[in-house]
């Protein structure tokens, strides 16, 4: 058993990984956007297999390894069905700037009652979430 | 042996106090990233650095711990290994996939309209 300065390196470690992991999770509940909580849900997720193995290896035991293999697959395997599941996406989406569709949030906005139920708040329904993405970090 | 013994303690422990600074520095930086840039694909970047140097400074440090001994452990240092490879991948794939999704919701890249 490391009883010395590699024992408590490794404790030091795991106990930084932890409350980097804490912190992440502040990102994770405000994050902005859906790309920030993937991005803070990734982070805490290596951060997390790293302590795994780390307190594996401090005590010697592969019970512990065994379960960061099995998080590390489910953790790629849970943010690679987030991603494609909650895609919004598509190509057309893509290829207009959203800027142009906060403009038409403005303008629609206050006769938003008097428009006909056509293609203009179709196209707003389908870009609300680009429109926010880019109207909240501003703030 | 017991120089045998020494110089295998002293190795381990050089070996596994400087893979935890480094890889205790890498976390607190890329923490530190993900609050302080405004971009999400310069977050990305820094969740990255979380990812790959400090998570594969903590696996070089157990490696080192539980295999540079006289008595090693092989169950352990495999395991050890298996995991790296496989992070190897999924890491930077799990990047890439967030990046990507990213770019697909029409989040600019460019800063030019915030301070």
């Amino acid at each position: 058993m490391t009883s010395s300065i590699s024992g408590a390196a490794l404790s030091v470690t795991a106990w930084v990984f932890v409350l980097c992991a804490a912190v992440i999770m502040i990102r994770l509940i405000r994050g902005p956007l859906a790309a920030d909580r993937l991005t803070a849900l990734s982070a805490i997720s290596a951060l997390i297999l790293a302590v795994l193995v780390i307190m594996g290896a401090r005590k010697k035991m592969a019970a512990f390894l065994d379960v960061g293999l099995v998080y590390a697959i489910l953790g790629f395997l849970g943010i690679l069905a987030i991603a494609s599941y909650t895609k919004d996406g598509r190509e057309e989406s893509r290829a207009m700037p959203p800027a142009e569709y906060d403009d038409e949030a403005e303008g629609l906005d206050p006769c938003s009652g008097a428009e006909p139920k056509g293609q203009a708040s179709l196209k707003l329904d389908a870009n609300a979430k680009e429109a926010g993405a880019n109207v909240r970090p501003t703030e | 042996m017991s120089v045998m013994e020494g110089l295998v303690f002293y190795a381990r422990e050089m070996a596994v106090s400087v893979c935890c600074a480094a890889a205790s520095f890498f976390a607190l930086a890329g923490t530190f990233g993900l609050f302080r840039f405004k971009d999400v694909y310069v977050r990305l970047q820094a969740a990255a650095l979380v990812g790959t140097p400090a998570v594969f400074s903590a696996f070089a440090a157990a490696f080192c711990a539980a295999c540079l001994s006289l008595e090693p452990s092989f169950a352990v240092g495999g395991r050890i290994l298996i995991i790296a490879l496989f992070y190897a991948v999924s890491g930077s794939t799990t990047t890439h996939i967030i990046a990507r999704y990213a770019w697909r919701s029409g989040i600019e890249a460019s800063s030019k309209d915030r301070p």
